[in-house]
């Protein structure tokens, strides 16, 4: 079938044309410009008093703070090493069981009725109610800590990775087997990489509840890490400092966040779904 | 192409391509614990080098015949033969071509063909060359890195194919291989499958439920009848060979699709009640 021009009805007839759309007008300067508004207005209503400066700090007196702390006095590094250790050992902690223990409960029905009971009482709970508990049983040093970050990353992971195991294609494992694959081959080759997407999508969920878990852990009970650097500049009315230390947890959780997606972008974009 | 199985013949010798089905039962479980039966005694032999169709309405259990001779499942009674020899498990004198093309969609074409030489065990430099030579052969050189989700229905059966062809079995069991195409797609599968088959005549099992693809086929076609599943009739086709589309206005084409259709129809009928 054919259309002539003349009949064709208005608009279809136009030709499309590739043209690259202004400067101003493209994504990332677009994001950043609105960035810079935010902050420029951020400082005018903060400068003109608009706003109390206790209530909130003006961008440039948190920068002023930020290069005391980072170049002028250093206070803040022992802080940040708290709350990375913390962080660090409790997420890689969440990720290793969360993977190990999600693919055996995926995979062994008779694992997965044995812990479920335990799993989703432990999933209901909020993790930070047994923060005083963990204190009783582990002091108020790094381990307490660490158990909550643990607790708050782990239930992402792990109900994910079972939910990956669980959701693979049995016509893909049935296949295999026609191919004469063993048990181990069909968990290696099959489940493994079909779960792949689950896994990194839990851990995704996971970022955000660790660095809740950081900042309440030290909340509650500590003398360092950025959470109680953030809690004593409350106390204390300094909220340059206290916007510095949550701007501590934005830039942490951000950073995590698009490493997460570098790496899936690089290795794991062929696991996707199709 | 030589076939590289042999196989320690008993007395009487059984050709390594030859399958008997004796006696053939089995039953699954319904949702309410109680059992249908699903194959009721079949009994057939496929003699080597023959190209057979399993023709017959859906929920015959055709597929799940064809799922005993690959050993994806062990019948509750009665036996598969392969060669003479029992079938208790997949073996990789056989390769399966399914409906749905179950390909990995994280590997690309070539490498879903080298998986299944990896799994029956062929060392990687020569799995590497056997999915060329497949690939080759079914058309596809150019798409070997091109990943599942980049290739038509029709490119990825002939994955599918490919991937069971590299495996270099004595037999080819296909489960409705081209029931999920378009209709153009379909005849000119079809007629790719004649002329792979041609070339070496392995012994083939093809699940069908369309009459002229069974005919266009096959050397004989065995007429299942519907739940529990039988062997209704059992027809050779007296076309020469090679086959080709111009046999579809053959007259003896004509009375043998009359035939055929005669033998479905009280199972279709009954199955849609």
């Amino acid at each position: 079938m054919t259309v002539r021009e003349d009949e064709a009805p208005p608009g279809l007839n136009c030709r499309p044309v590739l043209k690259l759309s202004a400067w101003w007008a493209r994504g990332s300067t677009l994001s950043a410009l609105s960035v810079v508004v935010f902050l420029g207005i951020w400082q005018l209503v903060t400068s003109t008093g608009l706003i109390e400066p206790i209530f909130l700090a003006s961008p440039l007196a948190i920068a002023k703070v930020a290069y005391e702390q980072f170049f002028v006095t250093g206070d803040i590094y022992p802080h940040i090493l708290v709350s990375l250790t913390e962080a660090f050992i409790g997420f890689a902690l969440a990720i290793v069981f969360g993977i190990l223990l999600g693919l055996a409960m995926g995979r062994f029905e008779h694992v997965r009725q044995v812990l479920e009971p335990f799993v989703m009482a432990l999933y209901s709970t909020p993790s930070v109610a047994l923060l005083p508990l963990f204190i009783l049983w582990l002091g108020i040093g790094l381990w307490s800590k660490v158990l909550i970050v643990f607790l708050g990353g782990v239930f992402a992971i792990l109900v994910n990775t079972i939910a990956g195991v669980r959701g693979t294609n049995q016509r893909l494992i049935e296949t295999a087997r026609a191919f004469t694959a063993s048990e181990t081959e069909v968990f290696l080759y099959i489940i493994l990489p079909a779960a792949m997407p689950f896994i990194v999508a839990g851990i995704r969920l996971a970022i955000g509840r660790v660095l809740i878990s950081v900042f309440v852990a030290e909340l509650y009970a500590s003398n360092k890490g950025v959470g109680f650097l953030i809690t004593q500049a409350g106390t204390t009315y300094n909220t340059p400092l206290m916007l510095m230390g949550i701007l501590l947890f934005t830039i942490a959780g951000m950073a995590l966040s698009q490493g997460l997606s570098l790496i899936e972008e690089r290795y794991l974009s062929r696991f996707r779904e199709q | 192409m030589p076939a590289a199985a042999t196989v320690e013949n008993v007395s009487p010798p059984v050709a390594p391509g030859r399958i008997d089905c004796r006696d053939v039962s089995h039953w699954f479980l319904k949702d309410d614990d109680s059992a249908m039966q699903i194959l009721d005694r079949i009994s057939l032999t496929i003699e080597d080098h023959r190209f057979v169709s399993l023709l017959g309405p859906s929920g015959c259990g055709k597929t799940t015949l064809l799922r005993a001779m690959q050993g994806l499942i062990v019948p509750l009674s009665g036996s598969v033969m392969i060669g003479g020899d029992r079938v208790t498990g997949p073996g990789a004198n056989r390769a399966m071509v399914f409906q749905e093309h179950n390909l990995l969609p994280w590997k690309t074409a070539i490498e879903n063909v080298q998986f299944g030489c990896k799994l029956v065990g062929t060392a990687t430099a020569e799995s590497r060359h056997r999915a060329r030579d497949a690939m080759a052969l079914m058309g596809l050189s150019e798409f070997e890195n091109h990943l599942p989700s980049q290739l038509s229905g029709g490119m990825k059966q002939r994955v599918g194919i490919a991937r069971a062809l590299s495996i270099r079995p004595r037999i080819l069991l296909m489960d409705e291989p081209f029931g999920a195409l378009d209709a153009q797609t379909r005849e000119i599968m079809q007629n790719e499958l004649l002329r792979i088959w041609e070339a070496d005549r392995k012994t083939v099992v093809f699940v069908t439920h369309s009459i002229d693809e069974s005919i266009l086929l096959s050397d004989r076609i065995v007429v299942m009848s519907a739940r529990p599943g039988r062997v209704a009739a059992t027809i050779d086709v007296e076309l020469p060979r090679p086959r080709n589309d111009e046999m579809r206005s053959d007259p003896y084409w004509a009375a043998l699709r009359r035939r055929l259709w005669q033998l479905l129809k009280p199972g279709i009928s009954k199955v849609s009640q």
